[in-house]
């Protein structure tokens, strides 16, 4: 009897999880339409935005694009007319910039007719090449290699499936070659910051540096773990310290704390930072596991922390405070929005390149917060709704909206934000 | 009375073949909820592809399991001698080399493993656990500076296979290994041998069975498994980091129990647990992710799955007693 | 009272031994002052931190259940009882109170599943894990707990450390040596089926070592908030690098626990791997080092520990061959 208690039991389990999928799905669906509800309302925040914010790019192409009859084309999330399915490829959801990609990536696809398929977080080239595998499978039609550990063989990956591959591969243009000969049409480029991850931790240590910051401690992430973005953020910090003593300041590593937080070894490594002579803490990831330290030390005054971060909640009483004072950030808009005409170009026909016919590495600006103004302008802005990239702006760079888009437009808009150009 | 006894079989009829209902189940739930894309001939390719690492491991870890060695350290034993593997191909440049390489270093784990089981006595389940973190350390010490290894470095050039070749030879790798282990299993004296240790250690130990030598033999046969999947993860993603294979540890002990291998090992130990565990978690993964649902609802869903599918194909041998 | 000083002696020989050492190895390597200052309150820290997750585990494990799921719910507990201080503006007794009293409930659905269930502690753990997880994950739209600066986190230093962590090894104290819930325990832990067979009630037992379990952990989830201020989720068990320094400490409280006290012996290994944490750091050792000669510690441990008994027979041994010996003469 009681084994037929617990058959039925397992019964209504299994049809429960499958009805959870089912309602979930739902759930999502719901969203989706809440979301839609609220776009006008989105829209109407736009506009003063536009007016504000990007005004030399949007005016010019503002006008054309009546001119060109693609007026009749409306940003309502009913364009291009098949759903434009895209691969993401994660590495950590519960970290900041991918929430902040996501969120951005959701108001575009309220005004694009896409939706984004997020992988689970991913740690090694094999889940890599598995995800792009189940996103061929699902009908994708890009990936967005966000996450990139197996280089080029994610974007040749890619093309055996007929799909677009969106990544710069760090700026690594050994890989991009690569990428261009093995995937061929279906490589589309990516973005640049030279060395992506180098450049990050050299922009961190600049900006300490130019603060007056003498005895620093580096909180250098998975760099012990052999983790390639973390081991080249810490060599481009500690590269960063040498050029700032060689052109005459005083500045050395007088720590370094490895690892992650949720160690023993971790905790004791910054308690034991707490109680050194020091006037920065530099992370080469977040840093907020530092404030309930420093706070309770009594340190928040003569302390600085530096971080490679996001412009968020987290951040905002602390940098208003000065506690942190730099951030370096890769904006999500001109940083990996990009994507996004790429591929809605790509999949429209009409696909960007370079003067060589293929898909081309482009730069943009990484913008190092050093102020509380600055931090605001991109903070207030996210905080009312609105984007340093609008979905307006995307439009203009795909061609069935706007027939002058061009290779060099895309590259001359995203190559040309600067943290001082949100306002 | 009777009601009673027939329920009884019943269930443990279903205990039997949850395993392979449950593949079932979770193909047709996917298939229908995926609209037929979960069977499309590139998705059958895929999880061809996916499949192979935990499946390699998971056949050859029955062997283990069986003998009532819980092993947990079988992640870092592929990621050891993955690295060590893609060292050498890219110093030798040679595929050869690296297949022997990868078969050598795991083969050394193995041995190590079967001393401190055979011989020393630790708590298996423990003692594994504290290995696969040492290991997963002492790469990082070998790796250094290096993080990464890629092929393309290789003073040869190794050669790249594309997808349909690349799913033949996982395919052939997979069904001999499979078929040997089957054989060595269900038809030799090793796979009777380890059921029994498995079973009950001292009246298997009163029988004859020389039960150091069985350790070290079923952890051998499982090296080999663990070698292949290193190699195959090598010539196939051609870049190998620090965190190369970090979820097959999780994913062999899932596969393994929801393709209905007891716990504790023992007589109910079979090859094909692996298989169709790795199938069912491979399955199940891809459709969950075409489905489209967030890594929240995945992990869940995967949660109560593998509770449902352990419950079930746990009706065959429940007792009297909680189980530990 | 040869006897009581045999006990103490062996009871902190490990941690005095351990301290000894690294007092000794860092002043020959040129970091002097080892054991104070920040030293000191790290080491005071780890210590009931680690101690707490150790405890928790320790009814469990010895038992030969292992539960995967213990850092899935330090961090669920955090998350969910964080947010609910912050939301409402809530004090410090209503942190540790709603956080324990949420541990205790998810270690109240594990032990429930476990015995409902009668599925391997092991597998039904690891199931509940990545339930528990993806709920930290959906929660708060993976946002985790951020209360950085809340007056409400005061539980990470003295005296309220003390006091948390003390008040609940008393409790400990008192339960594994005064009740019948601790007799019964030890009776199961020795022989399973013999205790059942005599009557004792298996599966409430077990669900009150996952209660308390529960409760434990989400002290430990307490003080871990109030240090830091900030639980992120964690997914694809990687919560269970939250149990990985516990092992030492489970082992070397069973190697003394018949000198004291199973839970005052779990505390003594907490406090040796504290300091032997806190040693390696002031060594200037990188992380994967560090891991290595922790792992090797706690090998050698698991070693000596599955094997004394070795010892003993070979001692007994000598000593009934000894008196053969001599009868024969």
């Amino acid at each position: 009897m009681k084994k037929k208690v617990l058959s039925m039991m397992l019964a209504a389990a299994m049809v429960f999880s499958m009805a959870a999928c089912g309602s979930d799905d739902a759930a999502g669906n719901d969203q989706g339409g809440d979301t839609r509800q609220e776009e006008p309302s989105g829209d109407e925040d736009q506009a003063p935005a536009d007016e504000g914010g990007d005004t030399d790019i949007q005016e010019p192409a503002g006008d054309e694009t009546p001119s060109d009859g693609a007026a009749d084309i409306t940003l309502d999330g009913s364009w291009p007319e098949e759903t434009v399915k895209i691969g993401f490829v994660g590495y950590d959801q519960a970290s900041e910039q991918q929430q902040a990609i996501t969120a951005y990536f959701d108001y575009l696809c309220e005004n694009f007719n896409m939706e984004i398929m997020y992988s689970e977080d991913l740690t090694d080239a094999q889940s890599e090449l598995d995800f792009i595998g189940q996103c061929a499978a699902a009908g994708c039609k890009a990936v967005i290699g966000y996450y990139n550990e197996a280089k080029e063989q994610s974007a040749i990956t890619c093309a055996d499936y007929q799909m677009y591959y969106w990544g710069g591969f760090g700026g690594d243009e050994e890989s991009v070659a690569a990428a261009v000969e093995g995937a061929g049409e279906y490589y589309l480029g990516g973005y640049t910051l030279g060395d992506a991850e180098y450049e990050a931790g050299r922009s961190m240590a600049k900006a300490l540096a130019e603060q007056g910051c003498e005895k620093v401690v580096l909180c250098s992430g998975g760099a012990a773990m052999g983790v390639p973005m973390f081991v080249s953020r810490k060599q481009g910090f500690e590269d960063g310290v040498k050029e700032a003593v060689d052109g005459g300041a005083t500045m050395e590593i007088v720590y370094e704390v490895e690892g992650w937080p949720g160690t023993d070894a971790f905790t004791a490594a910054q308690t034991s930072v707490m109680d050194m002579d020091i006037d920065a803490i530099a992370s080469t990831f977040d840093v907020a596991m530092w404030f309930q330290l420093v706070m309770e030390s009594g340190k928040a005054d003569s302390l600085k922390l530096a971080c490679i971060g996001e412009v968020s909640d987290t951040y905002y009483d602390f940098f208003n405070s000065g506690l942190v004072s730099v951030i370096v950030y890769d904006n999500e808009e001109t940083c990996f929005g990009n994507a996004i005409p790429l591929i809605l170009n790509a999949v429209s026909g009409t696909k960007l390149v370079d003067e060589s016919g293929n898909g081309f590495l482009f730069p943009v600006e990484r913008w190092t917060i050093t102020t509380p103004e600055q931090y605001n302008s991109v903070y207030d802005l996210h905080d009312a709704g609105n984007w340093v990239v609008t979905a307006e702006d995307i439009a203009n760079l795909v061609v069935a909206f706007n027939a002058d888009a061009t290779t060099d437009t895309f590259k001359d808009f995203y190559g040309s934000f600067t943290i001082d150009s949100v306002k | 009375m009777s009601e009673k006894k027939s329920t009884k079989i019943n269930l443990g009829g279903i205990g039997k073949l949850a395993p392979l209902i449950g593949l079932v189940l979770v193909i047709l739930i996917f298939t229908a909820l995926t609209g037929g894309k979960l069977l499309s001939v590139t998705n059958l390719q895929n999880m061809a592809n996916q499949v192979m690492v935990t499946a390699l491991v998971a056949i050859g870890a029955v062997f283990v399991y069986g003998v009532g060695n819980f092993d947990m350290s079988l992640g870092g034993a592929v990621l050891f001698s993955a690295v060590l593997g893609a060292m050498a191909a890219v110093r030798s440049g040679s595929i050869f080399v690296t297949l022997v390489v990868c078969i050598l270093v795991s083969v050394a784990i193995a041995l190590i493993k079967g001393i401190f089981s055979a011989y020393i006595e630790v708590p298996f389940f423990i003692f594994t656990i504290v290995l696969g973190s040492v290991i997963s350390s002492i790469v990082l010490v070998i790796m250094g500076s290096e993080t990464t290894v890629y092929l393309k470095d290789a003073v040869r050039e190794i050669p790249t296979f594309n997808f349909t070749q690349m799913t033949i030879i996982n395919v052939v790798f997979l069904a001999v290994y499979f078929l040997v282990c089957l054989f060595l299993f269900n038809y030799t004296p090793i796979g009777s041998k380890a059921k029994m240790m498995g079973g009950n250690k001292v009246s298997a130990k009163q029988s004859g069975i020389n039960d150091k030598k069985m350790h070290v033999l079923t952890f051998v046969i499982s090296a080999i498994g663990v070698a292949l999947a290193a190699f195959i993860l090598i010539i196939r993603t051609r870049t190998i980091g620090s965190q190369t294979a970090g979820s097959v540890g999780t994913d062999v002990l899932i596969a393994l129990v929801v393709g209905g291998m007891p716990i504790s090992g023992g007589p109910k130990s079979k090859i094909s647990a692996g298989l169709v565990g790795a199938l069912t978690v491979v399955v199940l993964n891809s459709g969950l992710t075409m489905v489209g649902l967030s890594t929240a609802w995945i992990q869940a869903i995967r949660g109560v799955v593998f509770i449902v599918v352990v419950l079930v194909s746990s009706f065959s041998y429940r007792g009297k007693l909680l189980p530990r | 009272m040869k006897r009581i000083l045999k006990n103490i002696v062996m009871t902190i020989a490990i941690p005095v031994l351990v301290y000894v050492f690294f007092l000794i190895v860092c002043n020959l390597f040129g970091s002097p002052g080892f054991g104070v200052g920040s030293d000191l309150s790290t080491i005071l820290y780890t210590t009931l931190y680690t101690g707490m997750i150790a405890l928790a585990m320790s009814y469990n494990l010895t038992c030969g259940r292992f539960d995967f799921s213990v850092g899935s719910t330090i961090v669920l507990a955090a998350i969910l009882g964080g947010n609910i201080v912050k939301d409402n503006k809530l004090g410090p007794v209503a942190l540790l109170l709603i956080i324990v009293v949420i541990a205790a409930v998810l270690g109240l659905i594990s032990g429930l599943a476990y015995v409902a269930l009668k599925i391997p502690p092991m597998v039904v753990s690891i199931g509940i894990a990545m339930v528990y997880e993806a709920a930290g994950l959906m929660f708060n739209r993976a946002k985790g707990i951020k209360m950085i600066g809340n007056s409400a986190l005061i539980f990470s230093k003295p005296p309220y450390s003390i006091l948390i962590a003390g008040v609940a090894v008393l409790v400990l104290i008192f339960l594994y040596n005064f009740t019948s819930f601790g007799f019964q325990w030890k009776m199961l832990r020795s022989g399973q089926k013999i205790a059942v067979d005599i009557g004792v009630n298996e599966k409430l037992n077990a669900v009150i070592c996952y209660v308390i379990a529960g409760v434990l952990l989400g002290i430990a989830a307490v003080m871990y908030l109030s240090k830091f201020g900030t639980v992120s989720p964690e997914i694809g068990l990687s919560s269970s690098s939250f149990f990985m320094s516990a092992f030492l400490p489970l082992f070397i409280g069973g190697a003394i626990e018949k000198y004291s006290d199973k839970n005052i012996g779990v505390l003594m290994g907490a406090l040796a791997q504290a300091m032997i944490t806190s040693g390696f750091g002031k060594l200037g050792f990188s992380s994967s080092l560090q891991t290595v000669l922790n792992g090797v510690i706690v090998m050698a441990f698991l070693v000596y520990t599955s094997n004394s008994y070795k010892l003993v027979l070979r001692k007994l041994h000598k000593e009934k061959l000894a008196r053969a010996l001599a009868a024969a003469k």
